[in-house]
């Protein structure tokens, strides 16, 4: 899978013409190719590569395997939560990886309202991110209720005992929430896939992979009246996935900003979660990206500039979540509430303070670096940054749930938290999960939306007669093809 | 190229009927603020206690309320650079011109300053932090000097954006020179930033600054999302009329006209997101040093006033601007804009009015304050808010309506929604 493609630079900003998003000479088939083969590759001749990858994560999902075991056999006292701190890292890795599928929902969704073309590129993959993000996500919660064979409780189901979970609690709105971003994020994926997965059976020369991408593929020959069809249908799952986005990480948010917590208790908090939830999925989107096209030879699709339009939006997600910041911040300052003055000085100077500026160099200070062209498209550089990414906003989400737990009102009843390993060894594990999935996915399913990059090529509305030169293709009237 | 022929076609010189439109916005501008002079005097005659500050209270009020409309507009045009879009070439103008007006409402904000450097009676009772016996912590920041440091300061970020994108915007015209849009594209970035902080602690400022002792962290949004939908209500509104007029028909066609619904259709929701979080997080948390904010605002006359915003803010445009038909009928899409505009101008005042007392909650007002209040918001309105047209009018007869020799037009000019 190894490409010897060289790195094109197409960053280039020239505004009397769009630059290609394509780059090489291609055309409809050449793209097909270049996608379909990865998923065809036959089984014997999986590259080792990918065995080696996938034998690393699926070992760490055992692992977290164990963890959970051990955790179900012996009960929440293997975790290092304490009196205070009854959320440990099970709160903390739940919104992790909530917030990390966001920009998955975000590409899919929102960037194709706004109708931005390179979308078409990375929507594939980053969809797949957010279904399998949200899986892990969906784990802790489920683990951390204690009694696991109860878990249906989380559920409102209708029971003769007249049980009911708490309706006015956030958590409760959680499983709603969370269950219908599942829900509609998994619906958007599969109608997106359908069209490729119809071109694998057709390009499939053996039995089992015809029957199965046939059933996948339910049946689409490409006719035009399933085109018109699709396209309605991705347009009204686009719609009703863009509140989803806003929707899933504001109740994530009131889970804290409801309770009269210092630190917890703040009206920016559904914004600022959204955004941050959209930076965090951007930094796993190009931890992703990086390594994927280098390895599976996609430097053509996903090119530079959609590396440096990634980047760019991480740069003002990641000032929206300075801006959060500084004005939890100020206002705990203007405020002159004692109470928010302390939770914000002890953040920043207090025994959690390691923790409060690692947070605050990965997602303030990092993202920053953008600024400057040269980091922005040097594909290092933005490798490196995107880790610090992911690990500011962890680092983020354990800020606000231990500090603010750990030494609320009362004084006496302060304590420190310390994550035992299991704790370590179950965060651990969900990345193995999450990369075993990711692995799985990018062995046997299209990871690039191949109809819609092919939409967006030059020349492919030629037929529509309206004169343009290559130069205007992309911004053809045709655009209603705008994917 | 074929797209030019539409230009040409098209009416997009709107010097000749400018001068007398600004003459008429700046009458009835004065008129407006004469009026509110008469109808303030004549309430401090009769003997009504409080009326200077319904004088003060109008007056923030409706600059808070135009202000948001400019800045709506930098906003707007800086989002457009910065994202380098193509469709909204052909309607950017009418959010220069909205941008452009930001120099006169610095103008309109200088007697506020004035009024507060003077300690003019009434105005600390609007500004309690300004009595001398205020010692809270933010004193520090809320002070006299401080305060007029900082519209200064904000004022002339504004003024110096809105200068370069619309000067830039223009000179193109003329030279055609495409470099200028790059350099618009490099500096809106630092431009995006430092309209978020200006525009945050102006709020802050003039009407959060009112209840010394509240505070929420999203109240700099909630007024952003007031800016930017009233923006693109207005550009609604002004696409409506010049087609009317005979002018941008070619230019301006259904589908920008749908595109700009859409984001008013979408900030009402975004709107109203803000808007419920920050009502629903002090109301569940229910901490006395928030809720009497909100306490005073679901008391008394200032109830029927939420519960209109609520409807009219979010459940009605909601409903209205849902299908893509009224946002494709430019008289249909009008009356939601004008709808929206009058609604936020309630926002505005529901912001502003409710007289609320940390210890107390609601602090009820006579029956005559109430109409004071009203009625001098509705001059204030008048005045302030024909000074603004003016000045928007102006910007508009002041250049082609749309900008001719951006390199992205012929791209807005064929462009279609599916």
């Amino acid at each position: 899978m190894a490409s010897i493609v060289g790195e094109v630079d197409n960053t280039m900003q020239d505004p009397r013409r769009r630059a290609p998003l394509v780059t090489g000479q291609h055309d409809a088939a050449s793209i097909t190719r270049s996608v379909a083969s990865i998923a065809e590759i036959p089984v014997d001749q999986t590259p080792l590569g990918w065995y080696v990858g996938f034998g690393i994560s699926a070992t760490i999902t055992a692992i977290l395997g164990f963890a959970v075991f051990w955790l179900l056999f012996n009960g929440v006292g293997v975790w290092g939560v304490n009196n205070p701190a009854g959320w440990g890292f099970a709160i903390i890795n739940f919104v992790f990886w909530v917030g990390i599928g966001h920009a998955g929902t975000l590409i899919s969704a929102i960037l194709f309202l706004f109708r931005q073309h390179w979308r078409t590129a990375i929507n594939r993959f980053a969809e797949a991110m957010t279904i399998f993000a949200v899986i892990c996500a969906g784990l802790f919660p489920g683990i951390h209720i204690g009694r696991v064979w109860l878990a249906f409780y989380l559920f409102p189901i209708p029971n003769q005992m007249a049980m009911w979970p708490n309706f006015r609690s956030p958590l409760l709105w959680d499983v709603f929430a969370v269950g219908t971003y599942f829900t509609v994020s998994l619906l958007f994926w599969y109608v997106g896939l359908i069209p490729d997965l119809a071109t694998l059976r057709d390009r499939a020369t053996n039995k089992w992979r015809k029957l199965i991408y046939g059933a996948l593929a339910m049946g689409w020959t490409g006719s035009m009246r399933h085109w018109h069809r699709y396209e309605r249908a991705y347009l009204i799952l686009a719609a009703l996935a863009t509140p989803l986005v806003l929707s899933v990480h504001s109740v994530v948010s009131f889970d804290f900003a409801i309770a009269q917590l210092p630190g917890w208790h703040t009206t920016i908090f559904p914004p600022y979660f959204v955004a941050g939830a959209i930076f965090s999925g951007f930094g796993m989107v190009v931890t992703l990206a990086v390594p994927a096209r280098q390895w599976c030879g996609l430097k053509h699709i996903i090119t530079l500039r959609h590396l440096e339009n990634m980047n760019k939006v991480i740069l003002a997600t990641g000032s929206m979540v300075g801006y959060a910041y500084a004005m939890e911040f100020f206002i705990a300052w203007y405020s002159g509430n004692s109470y928010e003055q302390f939770a914000f000085i002890n953040r920043a100077m207090g025994p959690y303070a390691w923790a409060y500026w690692t947070m605050v160099s990965c997602n303030v200070i990092s993202p920053q670096l953008f600024w400057f062209k040269a980091i922005r498209t040097s594909v290092p550089a933005m490798f490196i940054v995107s880790i610090f990414v992911n690990i500011g906003m962890w680092f983020e989400r354990f800020v606000i749930v231990i500090t603010s737990l750990t030494q609320d009102f009362l004084p006496s009843s302060w304590d420190y938290y310390t994550p035992t390993a299991f704790d370590w060894l179950t965060l651990l594990g969900s990345f193995g999960l999450f990369f075993t999935l990711f692995l799985l996915f990018c062995r046997f399913l299209p990871m690039v939306a191949i109809a819609e990059v092919k939409a967006i090529m030059p020349g492919a509305h030629g037929a529509h007669g309206h004169g343009h030169g290559d130069e205007h293709a992309e911004h053809a009237p045709a655009m209603e093809a705008a994917r | 190229m074929a797209h030019s022929a539409s230009i040409e076609a098209s009416n997009i010189d709107f010097r000749g009927h400018a001068p007398r439109l600004v003459t008429a916005a700046r009458m009835l501008g004065l008129i407006g603020l004469v009026l509110t002079a008469i109808v303030g005097v004549a309430a401090i005659s009769m003997g009504d206690g409080h009326a200077r500050e319904s004088i003060w209270r109008a007056y923030v009020a409706n600059l808070c309320y135009f202000t948001a409309i400019g800045l709506g507009g930098l906003i707007f045009v800086l989002i457009q650079h910065a994202t380098r879009a193509g469709w909204s070439v052909s309607v950017r103008r009418l959010a220069e011109s909205t941008a452009g007006a930001l120099p006169t409402m610095a103008m309109l904000a200088i007697p506020i300053v004035v009024v507060m450097l003077l300690s003019l009676p009434g105005i600390e009772e609007v500004y309690p932090w300004l009595k001398s016996g205020y010692d809270r912590s933010n004193a520090a920041y809320l002070n006299k000097p401080f305060f007029a440091i900082r519209m200064v300061v904000f004022f002339g970020i504004w003024i110096w954006l809105a200068n370069f994108f619309v000067n830039s915007s223009v000179l193109q015209d003329q030279t055609g020179d495409v470099r200028l849009t790059s350099r618009m594209e490099s500096r809106c970035y630092p431009g995006i930033l430092l309209y978020a902080l200006t525009s945050t602690f102006f709020v802050i400022d003039m009407l959060m600054s009112m209840n010394p002792h509240w505070y929420s962290t999203i109240f700099g949004v909630y007024y952003f999302s007031i800016s930017f939908v009233n923006n693109v209500s207005v550009m609604a509104l002004m696409i409506f009329f010049l087609h009317r007029a005979g002018f941008m028909r070619n230019v301006v066609s259904n589908e920008h006209l749908h595109d700009v619904g859409k984001l008013v259709f979408a900030f009402t929701v975004f709107w109203a997101y803000i808007g419920f979080s920050q009502y629903m997080l002090i109301w569940y948390a229910s901490l006395p040093e928030e809720t009497f904010w909100f306490m005073a605002r679901q008391s008394g006359p200032w109830l029927y006033l939420s519960i209109l915003l609520i409807l009219g803010g979010f459940f009605i445009p909601f409903l209205g601007l849902i299908s893509r038909h009224p946002k494709r009928r430019a008289a249909a899409l009008a009356v939601g804009a004008a709808w929206v505009l009058v609604v936020h101008w309630f926002d505005i005042l529901w912001l502003a009015l409710p007289r609320a007392n940390p210890e107390a909650g609601a602090v009820t007002i006579s029956g005559t304050t109430l109409v004071f209040d009203l009625v001098l918001s509705l001059t204030a309105m008048i005045g302030i808010g024909g000074i603004f047209a003016s000045a928007v009018l102006q910007r508009l007869g002041s250049a082609s309506l749309v900008p001719t020799r951006d390199p992205r037009l012929n791209e807005a000019l064929a462009f279609h929604n599916f």
